[in-house]
């Protein structure tokens, strides 16, 4: 084959090896040493051709004399004699090369070296190429029958240097290691570094990690044991230093500071020039130096940043923590301890102001004070500690805690539910304040913040039943749609059952006004003249937690009728059903004609039915209208009392009364309708008798459900199981719970099973 | 786009030889070959061959039983030329050979042992043993591949491995394919061997899942997410489409399809909920399904079975191996073409329906709604060339077209058609630009491709269309 | 566009797409750079490159293989049937232009066109006997007697099979 056209002199292609070399070798030092003065495309064509004709310099019909079967024959040896001189050509450059490092020392090695590796790696990556063909056959043949430590040319080249420059230089004291962690350092310490020649030098490191089995594949094997472990070392070092220098003489929130920049620091770090693998194993060291080693202190310093409200300080120590496994914890515990405590000393606060007297404790007060108290650390929940599913749990367990129990509760359960459900009254009735405001919907939704804590929900439950009929029969609930928002928010929280009986109020109010309408209209009809207003209620007994008077008492005349017509017209549209007169919640007007100025009283049942017997006499002896009006005399005397008070009446002489007809008011509408004081007292220890009565019903049905469910169950794990699905409501007591064994024991609902102490079996 | 510039009338070079070829085209012009008969005689043309062919040749190693006495085993080769072993990356063991009834090959078995040990690239090995009688032989295969870097094994046995092997072989780890198809024994479907096998393994045949209850395959096979190819024999066709939900790297699936498969099919979860969309299933490239056939038909069924599992466009292989059991062929119905078309249409290359029956209408439907059709093979009745040239006419990359051709007389007094090696030139250059190289008629194929002739007069040569014919072993009749 | 230069001198100015299937080439304009210089090819004379160019012309645009789908390729061997029928036709020559092709496309670094040649040479040496394939390329059978005989017995496993 001729070369005629060839503007480059090149060997013929029957050239021997050293005729070959020599060419090749003069190309390939020129792109190793100086490719930046340019390759010409017959340059490169030509060292391309060479190379090639001497790797097929081995015909078919050739030269193989010497060589047994299967033996290598010549195109083996082309190859090889061409790969070994390439490795020849690799020692003897990177031997100068190392030389000339061996007097460099930190940056001036590190740039020197930085420097080569580029010149080296641009020029084997084009002789990898020049050399190609040797790649295709020989290389790949070789490999392909296994024999170790063969490789393309370009990882050839760095096999090469990794052996002759790299680990050479790194066997005196780490040399290039120690260069770039005294550059990391210093930039550590705050000095501007190179980066971009700590980012080439380290990436070399990764080139030349080299999987035998596979050249394409990455292996950090080098990186890391020549400058992760290093470098890992060297942090470990520098920020254990640090970090205790720094505490001896500055704050823990200054720490903290410190802490979070250096962490983010490192993170950067990795992003600019370091191997992303190395980030898991830099911030868990970092971690461990900058944050558990110091954790205890911080866990110590955690109660002052919350008494000082230290809110950046407190989010810096989260997110530090957070960090670290179980660093959290011993702050969770220190917060719920934390709210307890102040939320017992708001109440305690409160008592205090109130002179110590509980019962006159402002409900308002109360509840505002509790939710001072949440609303303040949940919002260091929210702020500081990124609403951490922990201190959310940590700061409702505190609140259910201080709730339930602080200095006005003492040791009663129901002191907090009756305080929540007396607030939620007030906020409900006309002539709140809060409603003019227009923020009642949101004073609502805090009483549910507090409801969501309180243990026994049942106490709450008939309160605020008891509260709601007062409400709706004395028409002072501030408006339907806030009485319906309440009840679905409780709905919401307890479920349907523990709601009904506050809907069936509400039905029973809708009905009744229907009731009086339809009634009214139908004595038009018949024309059966009513000279008295009249309006009724009718309450379904079931729903309503009121009782008829215990007492006898006489319809005064004047009413009868009314009275009779409604009974009546109520037995023909409801036939079977029985209507028992509450007149102790009945109110009336009665207007006056007996004195000059003409004035409208606003009476109970009782006490109109006393005035209206002095329709007929001016005076009338307290027998006498006991006998009247069959009210027993110790109420009557009370129903008396408010009317001399008031100077309708006059009681001169005991047991007399006389009708004043000097009577006066300012007002012409006069209020005579005042509670009994006996009947406020009475109020609340009948409302906790109602409880008392509900739950031994409620333990008693539980414990029934459950072992329909379970046939058979021991003592113990039943007392569990009833605990556990009554807690909603209320926090049973033990005692209680084995009082109602006892009770469906003997009731025959369970019994003991024949041969043991403490097993029950359901009867069916 | 070649322009040339100036002209040269120098030409500076002698011809070429082929003894002057470089050596280093040899290795890529042999790993053309296939049939180990061809580096066999290649291994003898010269040592530069020899050197070529050689690492060939030792690529897959497997024995030969001459006759009573004799056997041929390259153990005895590898033991002696330990350099040849390198090469070795499959072996085929036989377990015959190694049952001690060869009285001059007493060591047989140790020599084996000792040479597969060598082989330090082996990356597949199969075991083929037709005796009725369990042994464990293969046990000590085991042991020695544990130590080679195994990435294949197919075992085919007539009787059972036995628990012993069993045990022994669901050690090994790191596999890409295995295949195994025992005869007898109880169904062995890789129980406790497939979820260490879920990061490797691509490629798995069974051969016996009959009788194996449903959730069974299913959660075996719900821990190889990275399967490609599964075939599966006698798996409950039920559980074909829950199963293909795990699946979702799935290209290529055989399967069968039993006649009595909705009888007591088992409903599958999301059939019954019409709220949910169904899971996702792979996108099959190729499905082959194997079924057997009462009535004309096919079993009931199958049709729309096959279109759920193929719900996405993506099919390129049908193949449908529907053996009859009475005479009469099973037809495919043509709503089953247009459904698959609708969906299929763009994708489908290769449409294998074996013995089933397509009308010449159902042909001429399917070469022109599947316009990338490259393969058809069917069976059809037709009464002469011409009407089945008109059928095929929209198939405009249609490479290969087999066909059990039943000629029906259009005169009863006229003689039956034939298929002449004529036809088959005229059907392949049937016009400019056909593609059509391979049909095959009955038990005849043709083979047609353009041949370089020389001519006695001129120093050029022409091309020139060639076509042969060859009768090839009807498979389906033996 | 790209100016080649053949061993006989001649130019062929061609595009650079369809001159890169030629690995070598495409290797070399990247390294290079790319310029007005003439490209000599030493080892390819004018009627190989013409035929070469042809090749790449038809198939420009194709993607080039990787180092990947070789590795599969090995896997799955394609057969010496799934010449494509221009590839086919395009390789039906002579048998010195057949070796000429696969030479240049060898030393052009063109895998698919060496994959056609290689195909078609294999086609050839299918079925032979030694002797036959010792004809086809025109070399001697080197072996002496002895080895003959203990290549065979080596190989008898692989016999005639």
């Amino acid at each position: 084959m001729a070369a005629l056209n060839t503007a480059y002199p090149m060997p013929p292609a029957t050239a021997d090896l050293a005729t070959t070399w020599s060419f090749l070798e003069e190309g390939v030092d020129h792109i190793m040493t100086k490719l930046q003065t340019g390759v010409s495309y017959s340059k490169y064509m030509s060292l391309y051709t060479v190379a090639y004709n001497y790797c097929t310099s081995s015909k078919m019909h050739g030269n193989t004399d010497s060589l047994g079967i299967g033996n290598r024959t010549g195109a083996n040896l082309m190859g090889s004699d061409l790969y070994n001189n390439l490795i020849r050509y690799f020692v003897t450059h990177l031997k100068s090369l190392r030389e000339k490092s061996d007097s460099l020392q930190d940056e001036d090695l590190l740039r020197y070296y930085a420097a080569e590796w580029d010149r080296y790696t641009t020029g084997a990556n084009y002789i990898n190429r020049l050399f190609t063909y040797l790649n295709r056959h020989w290389v790949k043949r070789e490999r392909d029958e296994g024999r170790k430590g063969v490789y393309p040319v370009y990882t050839l080249a760095l096999v090469q240097w990794k052996n002759n420059l790299f680990i050479p230089v790194q066997q005196k004291q780490m040399k290039l290691a120690n260069a770039i962690l005294r550059l990391i350092e210093a930039q550590r310490n705050g000095d501007t570094i190179d980066q971009g020649l700590v980012k080439k030098v380290v990436d070399s490191f990764v080139s030349l990690g080299l999987d035998d089995s596979d050249p394409n594949k990455a292996c950090l094997d080098i990186y890391k044991e020549h400058f992760e472990t290093p470098f890992i070392d060297a942090t470990e070092k520098y920020y254990k230093q640090e970090s205790e220098a720094f505490l001896a003489e500055s704050s823990v929130s200054d720490y903290l500071r410190k802490a979070e920049e250096r962490l983010k620091e490192e993170e950067d770090r990795v992003e600019r020039y370091l191997n992303t693998q190395t980030r898991k194993a830099l911030i868990s060291k970092c971690e461990h130096v900058l944050i558990r080693e110091h954790s205890q202190l911080m866990w110590e310093s955690f109660q002052s940043l919350l008494d000082f409200d230290k809110d950046e300080d407190l989010q810096r120590m989260y997110a530090l923590l957070s960090r670290i496994p179980e660093g959290l914890e011993p702050l969770r515990k220190k917060f719920e301890e934390h709210v307890k405590k102040a939320g017992q000393a708001a109440v305690s606060k409160l008592v205090g102001e109130a002179g110590a007297n509980v019962d006159s404790l402002d409900p308002k007060a109360y509840v505002d004070a509790l939710l001072e108290v949440h609303r303040k650390n949940s919002e260091t929940v929210t702020r500081s500690f990124r609403g951490e599913a922990g201190f959310v749990a940590s700061l409702d367990k505190a609140c259910r805690e201080f709730v339930n129990r602080n200095a006005a509760t003492g040791t009663s359960n129901s002191k907090s539910p009756e305080l929540l459900a007396k607030h939620a009254d007030l906020l409900l009735r006309k002539n709140n304040k809060m409603a003019e405001e227009g923020d009642l919907e949101g004073a609502l939704n805090r009483v549910m913040i507090l409801f969501k804590y309180i243990e026994d929900k049942d106490v709450f439950q008939t309160f605020y039943t008891t509260k709601l009929s007062k409400r709706l029969i004395h028409g002072v609930s501030a408006s339907d749609e806030s009485e319906a928002s309440m009840i679905s928010k409780l709905k919401e929280a307890c479920g349907f059952e523990y709601t009904n009986k506050l809907q069936r109020m509400f039905t029973d109010m809708s009905l009744s006004k229907d009731l009086t309408d339809q009634f009214k209209e139908r004595m038009q009809q018949n024309h059966d003249d009513m000279d008295i207003s009249f309006s009724i209620m009718v309450l379904g007994t079931n729903f309503w937690p009121l009782n008829p008077p215990p007492h006898e008492f006489v319809i005064p005349a004047e009413i009868l009728p009314t009275y009779d017509r409604f009974q009546k017209y109520y037995q023909i549209k409801h036939s079977g059903r029985k209507l028992t007169w509450l007149w102790n919640y009945s109110k009336n007007e009665l207007r006056t004609n007996y004195l000059n100025q003409k004035y409208i009283l606003m009476t109970s049942s009782f006490q109109m039915a006393v005035l209206l017997q002095y329709n007929n006499n001016d005076t009338l002896s307290l027998d006498e209208l006991v006998a009247a009006t069959s009210i027993p005399k110790e109420l009557l005397t009370q129903v008396l009392a408010l009317l001399v008070k008031a100077k309708i009446l006059i009681n001169e002489e005991t047991d007399q009364y006389d009708l004043n007809p000097n009577f006066k008011s300012k007002k012409i509408r006069v209020n005579l309708n005042q509670p009994i004081k006996a009947e406020t007292k009475a109020e609340s220890t009948d409302v906790l008798k109602t409880v008392d009565e509900d739950r031994k019903y409620v333990i008693q049905a539980t414990i029934v459900r459950i072992m329909k469910a379970r046939k058979t169950m021991k003592h113990q794990p039943l007392i569990q199981e009833v605990i556990s699905q009554i807690s909603q409501r209320f926090a049973p007591k033990i005692p209680d719970i084995k009082k109602a064994i006892d009770t469906l024991l003997e009731k025959d609902y369970i019994e003991r099973v024949e041969g043991t102490k403490d097993t029950f079996a359901y009867v069916a | 786009m070649i322009r040339r510039r100036h002209h040269s009338q120098v030409y500076f070079r002698a011809p070429l030889s082929p003894q002057d070829l470089p050596v280093d085209i040899l290795p890529p012009i042999l790993a053309q070959l296939s049939d180990r008969r061809d580096w066999h005689a290649c291994a003898l043309v010269s040592r530069v061959f020899n050197r070529a062919a050689t690492p060939l040749l030792y690529r897959k190693i497997d024995s030969r039983i001459i006759s009573k006495s004799v056997v041929l085993h390259p153990s005895t080769t590898l033991l002696q030329r330990p350099d040849l072993t390198q090469y070795v990356r499959h072996a085929t063991e036989t377990g015959a050979v190694h049952r001690g009834t060869f009285p001059q090959y007493s060591n047989i078995t140790e020599d084996t042992l000792k040479a597969l040990a060598l082989c330090k690239n082996l990356e597949s090995i199969t075991w083929v043993d037709d005796s009725s009688t369990t042994d464990t032989t293969l046990l000590s295969f085991i042991s020695v591949v544990r130590d080679l870097p195994l990435r294949e094994i197919t075992i085919r046995t007539h009787s059972d491995l036995g628990t012993t092997v069993w045990s022994e072989l669901v050690t090994l780890t790191g596999l890409r394919k295995i295949s195994i198809w025992c005869m007898e024994g109880p169904p062995r479907v890789l129980q406790g061997w497939s979820e260490p096998l879920g990061s490797t393994l691509t490629h798995l045949e069974l051969g016996r899942c009959a009788g194996v209850p449903p959730t069974i395959l299913i959660s075996v096979l719900s821990q190889l997410p990275k399967l490609r190819d599964l075939r599966l024999k006698g798996a409950p066709a039920g559980s074909i489409p829950t199963i293909l939900t795990y699946l979702l790297n799935l290209r290529s699936l055989d399967t069968e399809y039993p006649g009595s498969y909705y009888n007591n099919r088992v409903n599958r979860s999301y059939s019954n909920d019409n709220l949910l969309p169904p899971p996702p299933l792979p996108v099959l490239r190729h499905l082959t399904v194997r079924t057997t056939s009462i009535d004309s038909f096919g079993p009931q069924k199958l049709w729309s079975w096959i279109r759920e599992l193929v719900p996405m466009p993506g099919l390129e292989t049908l193949k449908l191996h529907a053996f009859t059991i009475n005479a009469g062929h099973m037809s495919v119905p043509r709503m089953f073409i247009l459904d698959l078309a609708r969906i299929h249409g763009n994708t489908l290359k290769h449409f294998m329906v074996g013995e089933a029956q397509l009308t010449l209408k159902d042909v001429e439907c399917l070469c022109s709604k599947f316009p990338n059709l490259e393969t058809l093979v069917c069976s059809v009745a037709s009464p002469d060339v011409e009407s089945i040239v008109a059928a095929i006419s929209g198939a405009k990359h249609l490479k290969t077209l087999k066909l059990q051709v039943q000629w029906i007389p259009k005169y009863p007094s006229m003689v039956t058609s034939t298929f002449t090696l004529q036809h088959a030139e005229d059907l392949m250059l049937r016009r400019e630009g056909s593609q059509l190289r391979v049909i095959a008629v009955g038990p005849t194929l043709y083979t047609g491709k353009w041949v370089l002739e020389e001519r006695e007069d001129e120093q050029e040569s022409i091309l020139k269309f060639q076509v042969s014919s060859d009768v090839t072993e009807d498979r389906w009749q033996t | 566009m790209v100016l080649l230069v053949t061993s006989d001198n001649e130019q062929f100015t061609t595009e650079k797409d369809i001159v890169e299937r030629s690995v070598l080439i495409k290797n070399m304009l990247e390294d290079v750079g790319e310029s007005d210089q003439p490209i000599p090819l030493p080892n390819v004379s004018s009627s190989v490159l013409k035929k070469v160019l042809e090749y790449c012309e038809h198939h420009r645009g194709e993607p080039l293989p990787t180092a990947d789908s070789e590795q599969s390729q090995d896997e799955t061997r394609k057969r010496t049937t799934d010449i494509s029928e221009w590839d086919q036709k395009f390789i039906t020559v002579d048998q010195e232009m057949l070796f000429e092709i696969i030479l240049a496309a060898n030393y052009l670094d063109i895998k698919s066109l060496l994959d056609v040649g290689c195909k078609t040479v294999a086609n050839m040496i299918k079925g032979k006997t030694p002797e036959e394939i010792r004809k086809l390329f025109n070399i001697v059978n080197d072996f002496t007697p002895e080895e003959e005989a203990q290549i065979k017995k080596e190989n008898e496993w692989a016999e005639d099979r």
